[in-house]
C-alpha cells in the first residue's frame, strides 16, 4: 500500500512538473512574442530597461507616428459599457496650500478638512523626485506592460478587462498579476514584474502607506512606474511618473451635499468605511464627514465602523446602530454601493426604517438597481472602465513623449434616481 | 535459494527526502520559465519567503513536541508593528527595537507554555485564544493604522541587499543561519532530544525522567521568540507592517503548516526537522514565482499537501496495525531456513 501511495505521490509530482513547465513555457513564449526587445535584456533590471529603449530606437520614427494615430483613434472610439468615452480627457485639480505640517494637521479634529490635506491631495516635495526614466519617444505600439491590481473583486475584473481592451486598441500587450488583497503577495508580484523587465509597470497599491517602497523599487530598477486608482501617500509620488484615478474626495463631497440637502441640514449620520489603510478608507469616510461638518454644522456624526464588504456583516452593524441610536440615526454613508449597500438596505427594511437616507460610492449593478428602487438615495459616479482607459492613455502618451500631468483624475458625477438611466447598463 | 536484491525505487528514501525532491522539481520547472534563475529573482523570491520560514520554524518545533502554535503569525505581525512603531515614536536604534519586539514574542510564548502545561489547556485552544489577545493588542497599539519605516532606508536596503557574490539577500542569510542554529539545538542538545521524546511518547519521556512541562514551555518560548525576531526583521525588510497581514490571500500560517507537513514533520509529533521545513518553504517560495496566478499556487500546494497527509495517515494506520505483532515472521522463517 505504501508503495502505491508513494508512486501516486511521484506521479502527482510528475504531472505537476509537466503542467508547471507548460505554464512557465507558455508565459515565457507569450512574453517573448509580445516584447522581443525585453527578452534580449540583460540580467540586471536597470540595464534591461535601457536596453529595451535603445533596441526600439531605429524604428522609432515610424512606430511613433503609427502609435500616435492608434492612440487618437482609441481616444475617439473606445466606449464604456454605459456608453461614455473610455479614454476621455483627464480632469485636473489645483492643490491648495497646506495649513501646517502633517504632524500639526494630525492633531485637528476628524471633521476638519484641513486634517486630511495630505490624504486628499498629492502634495509632495518635487525637489525630492527620484531620477524618473525619460520617455523612449518611440511610441507605445509593441510595448509590453504589467498591471498589478489589488485583489479579486467584480470591480477589478471590469477594470482589468477594460485595461486589456484599451491596451489592445493602442497596440500594447499586458500581463495582469492579482495578489488577492495580500500586501506581501503584492510585494512579491512587484519583484516578479521587475524581473520580467516590462516596458512599464502600472500598480494599484493595496496600501497607501506602503506604496512608496513599492514604487521606489520599480523606479530604482529603471522601469517607468505608474500608479492607478488608489491614491498613494504623497511622498510616493517622488517615484511615480504619473498617478491616474478617481478623485474620491471630490466625488464623495458632491454626493454628501445631496445627503445634507435631503436631511435638511439636521440629524445624525453614521459611516461604513472601505478597507482600513487604503486611500478610499479616508476619502469615502472623511470626505463626506468634513463636507457635512462644514456645510451642515447641525448634522451629528454618530459612528464610524469598518465591517468589510460582507452584506451580512454590514447588516449587523446597521442593525446595531438602529438599536443604539434609534431616531437619531437619519443617514448612512457607505464606501461601496454593492454588498455594503445591500446589507444596509436590508437592515433598514428589517427594522422598518426606510426613512434612513443612504448614500454610497459606486456605481455597480446592485447600486443602480437600489437607486432605481429608491432604497439608495445617491451614489458617486466612478467609471471603472474610464479609470483603466485613463491609465492606458497616460502610459501611451508617455511612450509617445507627450507631456503628461503627474496627477490626473477621471470625470465624475452624482447618480440619483433622476439620471441613473444615463449610467446604465452598469460597468460591473 | 539465492538471495538477490531486486533493483528498484527506494520509496522510503523518496518519502523521507520528499522536501528535497519537491525543491528539485520546482527548480527543474524553473528552467522553462523566463528569468527564473536571474540573480534578481532568486534574491527577491528567497527574501520575500523568509518571513514564512520563521513561522514554519516555530510551527515545526511545536509540532515535533506534539503541540500546535496558532499564534506564530500574529506574534510576528505584532513584532513588526512594535519594531517599526518604537523606531518611529521613540527613535530608538534598530537593534533595541528588534530586541524589544523579539522579547514581546518571548512573553507570548511563555504565556502559551504556562496555559498548556500548568492549566492543562489543549495547545490548539490555548494558542487560538492567545491569537485574539495578540490581535487585540495590535489594534490597541496601532489603532488600525499601518506603520512604515518612512524614509529610514539604511537597514531596509541592507536587508534587501545581497552579500558578496551570493544571489540571496541578507535577510534570507540570517533566516538560514537561524534555521541551522535551531537544527543544531535539536540534534545535538539534550533539549532537542527531549523535545522529540515528549512529542513521540509522553509516557516514555516521563519514564526517562524528562521534565515535559519545562521542555514544552521552552518550546513555545523558542517558537514565539523566533517568529517575533523574524517578524521584526520582516517589518524593516518590507518597509511597512499592518495588522491585516495574512488575513487576505493565502495565510502565511497555513503555508507554514503546509510546509512543515510536506517537509516530513509528523502531525502526530515526535518526528520532524526544521531543515526539511526550510527546504519545503524555499520550494514554495519558488513555486509562487513560477505560478504567476495565485489560484494555481494554491491548487498545486494543496494537492501536494493532501497527498502527504494521506500518506502519513495511512502509514500511521499501518504501523498501529502491526504494533505487538511480528510482521516479518515469514522473512525471519526464510532467513532461518537458509542457515
Amino acid at each position: 500500500m505504501k508503495k502505491y501511495l508513494a508512486l501516486a505521490l511521484a506521479v502527482l509530482m510528475l504531472l505537476s512538473a509537466v503542467s508547471l513547465a507548460g505554464c512557465a513555457a507558455g508565459t515565457a513564449s507569450s512574453a517573448a512574442a509580445s516584447a522581443p526587445a525585453a527578452s534580449s535584456a540583460a540580467a540586471s533590471a536597470p540595464a534591461a530597461a535601457s536596453a529595451s529603449a535603445s533596441s526600439a530606437a531605429p524604428a522609432a520614427g515610424g512606430n511613433l507616428e503609427e502609435s500616435t494615430k492608434l492612440l487618437a483613434d482609441a481616444i475617439a472610439n473606445l466606449k464604456t459599457t454605459d456608453n461614455h468615452q473610455m479614454m476621455a480627457d483627464p480632469v485636473l485639480f489645483d492643490v491648495p496650500q497646506a495649513t501646517g505640517t502633517a504632524d500639526e494637521l494630525a492633531k485637528l479634529p476628524d471633521t476638519d478638512s484641513n486634517k486630511w490635506h495630505y490624504y486628499e491631495y498629492l502634495d509632495w516635495d518635487k525637489s525630492a523626485d527620484a531620477n524618473l526614466p525619460a520617455s523612449p519617444a518611440d511610441g507605445q505600439k509593441g510595448k509590453h506592460i504589467i498591471l498589478i491590481v489589488h485583489g479579486a473583486h467584480a470591480w477589478t475584473t471590469c477594470y482589468t478587462d477594460a485595461f486589456k481592451a484599451a491596451c489592445d486598441a493602442v497596440g500594447m500587450t499586458c500581463d495582469v498579476y492579482d495578489p488577492n488583497w495580500d500586501q506581501s503577495t503584492q510585494d512579491g508580484y512587484v519583484d516578479q514584474a521587475i524581473n520580467e523587465h516590462p516596458d512599464a509597470i502600472v500598480l494599484i497599491p493595496i496600501s497607501a502607506d506602503h506604496a512608496e517602497q513599492q514604487f521606489k523599487k520599480i523606479t530604482d530598477a529603471g522601469i517607468p512606474a505608474f500608479c492607478s486608482n488608489t491614491t498613494p501617500q504623497a511622498s510616493a509620488m517622488n517615484y511615480i511618473l504619473a498617478y491616474t484615478g478617481p478623485n474620491d474626495w471630490y466625488q464623495m463631497r458632491l454626493a454628501a451635499d445631496k445627503l445634507g440637502d435631503k436631511l435638511g441640514g439636521k440629524g445624525g449620520v453614521a459611516y461604513i468605511t472601505h478597507n482600513v489603510g487604503g486611500s478610499p478608507y479616508y476619502a469615502r469616510c472623511y470626505g463626506p464627514m468634513t463636507e457635512l461638518a462644514a456645510k451642515y454644522p447641525d448634522i451629528q456624526h454618530l459612528d464610524v465602523q469598518s465591517p468589510g464588504f460582507e452584506a451580512s456583516a454590514v447588516k449587523q452593524v446597521v442593525s446595531d446602530w438602529i438599536t443604539k441610536y434609534g431616531d437619531k440615526l437619519n443617514g448612512i454613508v457607505l464606501a461601496d454601493d454593492s454588498d455594503q449597500a445591500i446589507g444596509a438596505v436590508e437592515a433598514c427594511k428589517a427594522a422598518g426604517r426606510q426613512d434612513i437616507v443612504i448614500m454610497a460610492a459606486g456605481i455597480s449593478k446592485q447600486g443602480a438597481e437600489l437607486i432605481q428602487s429608491g432604497d439608495l438615495m445617491c451614489a458617486s459616479y466612478q467609471s471603472c472602465q474610464g479609470d483603466a482607459g485613463l491609465a492606458v492613455r497616460t502610459v501611451s502618451e508617455y511612450f509617445c513623449n507627450q507631456e503628461i500631468p503627474r496627477v490626473s483624475y477621471i470625470a465624475t458625477d452624482v447618480i440619483t434616481a433622476d439620471n441613473v438611466d444615463s449610467f446604465t447598463p452598469c460597468q460591473w | 535459494m539465492k538471495n538477490e536484491k531486486k533493483p528498484g525505487l527506494n520509496l522510503n528514501f523518496i518519502n523521507t527526502n520528499r522536501s528535497y525532491f519537491f525543491l528539485l522539481l520546482i527548480l527543474f520547472c524553473g528552467l522553462f520559465a523566463k528569468n527564473f534563475f536571474s540573480a534578481y529573482n532568486i534574491c527577491a523570491v528567497t527574501g520575500n519567503g523568509s518571513l514564512v520560514i520563521y513561522l514554519g520554524l516555530g510551527f515545526t518545533l511545536c509540532l515535533i513536541a506534539g503541540h500546535m502554535d496558532l499564534t506564530v503569525m500574529y506574534v510576528s505581525t505584532f513584532a513588526s508593528l512594535l519594531c517599526l512603531g518604537l523606531r518611529a515614536s521613540s527613535g530608538l536604534p534598530w537593534a533595541v527595537c528588534i530586541l524589544l519586539a523579539t522579547l514581546s514574542g518571548t512573553l507570548v510564548g511563555l504565556v502559551n507554555g504556562i496555559l498548556v502545561t500548568k492549566f492543562k489547556i489543549h495547545s490548539f485552544i490555548a494558542t487560538l485564544g492567545m491569537q485574539f489577545v495578540v490581535k487585540g493588542a495590535m489594534y490597541i497599539y496601532t489603532g488600525g493604522a499601518e506603520l512604515s519605516i518612512g524614509r529610514d532606508y539604511a537597514l531596509n536596503e541592507a536587508l534587501n541587499g545581497t552579500v558578496g557574490p551570493l544571489p540571496v539577500s541578507l535577510f534570507f542569510l540570517i533566516t538560514t543561519a537561524v534555521t541551522f542554529l535551531l537544527m543544531a539545538v535539536l540534534r545535538y542538545t539534550a533539549f532537542g532530544r527531549n523535545l522529540c521524546m515528549i512529542g513521540g511518547s509522553l509516557e516514555t519521556a516521563w519514564l526517562a525522567g524528562v521534565n515535559s512541562s519545562l521542555v514544552t514551555t521552552m518550546t513555545f518560548i523558542i517558537s514565539s521568540t523566533i517568529c517575533a525576531f523574524g517578524g521584526a526583521l520582516n517589518g524593516i525588510y518590507s518597509g511597512s507592517a499592518s495588522i491585516t497581514m495574512g488575513e487576505k490571500g493565502i495565510s502565511p500560517l497555513m503555508i507554514a503548516l503546509t510546509a512543515a507537513i510536506i517537509g516530513g514533520t509528523s502531525i502526530y509529533g515526535g518526528k520532524g526537522s526544521v531543515v526539511w521545513t526550510w527546504v519545503a518553504l524555499v520550494a514554495i517560495a519558488f513555486l509562487k514565482s513560477l505560478c504567476k496566478k495565485t489560484e494555481l499556487q494554491v491548487l498545486v500546494i494543496a494537492a501536494i499537501l493532501i497527498v502527504c497527509i494521506f500518506y502519513e495517515t495511512l502509514a500511521k494506520y499501518h504501523r498501529d496495525r502491526v504494533v505487538g505483532t511480528r510482521p516479518n515472521l515469514r522473512l525471519e522463517y526464510l532467513n532461518e531456513s537458509r542457515k
